[in-house]
Order: C-alpha cells, then structure tokens, then sequence
C-alpha cells in the first residue's frame, strides 16, 4: 500500500496490510503533528505534495527496502493538507520474518522519505506561517 | 511549449503553480532557469538549494529539455530532525 490522502490515516488498515502468516514482526513509524518548533508553538501544520512524483518516489522506496531486507511487505501512507496537533502525517508499517530487518527498513523508509519525496509542510502559528524546507538530495 | 510546475515557497514567490513557456527546439534546464529569473529575480536564491523534476524524474541544471517536456522546480523536500 503506496497512498497519498487527504483525509486521516487508518493506522490499523496499514498494519493490517503489511500482516503476512510468515511475518513474525511488524515495525510501524508513525509521524505525528509536534505542538511546538524551534522553541515556537505551533498550533497546525500543512502539507503540500507534488502527488504524482510523489508516488513514484515512494514506490522506488518500497522497492529498494524489498530489494535490500528480506521483507514480507512495506506500506506508506502520507497525508496532505491540513493537519492537527497530535495527527498523524505519515504512517510507515514493515514487516518480515524476523524483527531486526523491519527495524532497519522502516527506519530507511522513512529517511529516505524525508529527503527524496517532494511533499512539503508549512508550520502555522498564532502570527504566521512558514515552509519548512530540508536540504535536498 | 514546455510546462512549468513550481512548488512550495516557489509557487508562492512565482504567484503560480504552473505555467507554459515557449520552446522550439531541445534546450537546458537552466536556460529555461535563466528565462524565469529574469521574469521573477527573487528565484536566484533558490538556485543552489532547489531541486528539479523533468518529467517526474529528478534532474539537474544542465538536464537537457525538449519540447512537450514537464520541468518542475521545488524547494528541497520537508527534512526533519532524525
């Protein structure tokens, strides 16, 4: 399961679909909306994807991790638009026979998102907005 | 014709996501680059940060562009602290 949505994520539904009978674990990273940044409250965010090279740049991650770990499945679900304090903005969920490869994949998939998937957030507070932008490739 | 994408902080500081530009024959991305600035100055500064997607691939200045292509320009993608 490779998604974009714009409505929240289903935490249980990604799980659920990495579960194969072979899997003895599933790791699941879940990134969810900070209250604060750079010592500033922060009262939501927004997120901004480029969704069509979004995917593609997603399933190249799904496809290097299956190639790299012997996994059982891997699924990414990230959301855009508005989100709330405490909601979740990006849920990965791994899985494979044996727990050390899900830890190492899921902690690559999600790296790797950070820095190769054009999805941008924009952090509001009481008096303004602002793009948070990494620094590439 | 060449359609132009930008994204982010860049769709805001261009005033538009997208736009088509004339091409005739096969150029560079930063041709195509040095044509924008010269329409908006203020992208300069975005010139050693941004990243660029021809035809949803990522790219680079010197990517060559033909006619009918798809170049994006975008801040670098969201980060965050590990």
């Amino acid at each position: 399961m490779i998604r974009i949505v714009e409505s929240k994520i289903d935490r249980e539904e990604v799980t659920q679909s990495v579960s194969t009978p072979e899997s003895g674990a599933i790791v699941t990273f879940d990134g969810t909306v900070r209250n604060h940044a750079r010592e500033k409250p922060v009262t939501h965010l927004h997120y901004e994807a480029f969704p069509e090279m979004a995917l593609k740049e997603l399933e190249k991650i799904r496809a290097e991790a299956m190639e790299r770990w012997p996994l059982k499945g891997l699924a990414i679900v990230h959301r855009v638009g508005r989100m709330e304090i405490g909601e979740s903005s990006v849920f990965i969920a791994v899985s494979s026979p044996h727990r050390k490869d899900a830890f190492e994949a899921c902690r690559f998939a999600i790296d790797t998102l950070k820095t190769t998937v054009p999805i941008w957030k924009k952090e509001h507070y009481e008096d303004g907005e602002v793009w948070i932008e990494g620094y590439g490739q | 014709m060449l359609k132009v994408r930008f994204f982010a902080s860049l769709k805001d500081l261009v005033g538009e996501s997208e736009m088509e530009m004339q091409l005739e024959q096969e150029t560079s991305v930063r041709k195509i680059f040095q044509q924008l600035e010269a329409r908006f100055p203020r992208i300069k500064s975005y010139e050693s940060i941004m990243l660029v997607a021809v035809n949803m691939e990522y790219a680079d200045l010197d990517t060559t562009v033909t006619p009918g292509d798809e170049v994006c320009f975008f801040p670098p993608v969201s980060g965050g602290t590990r």
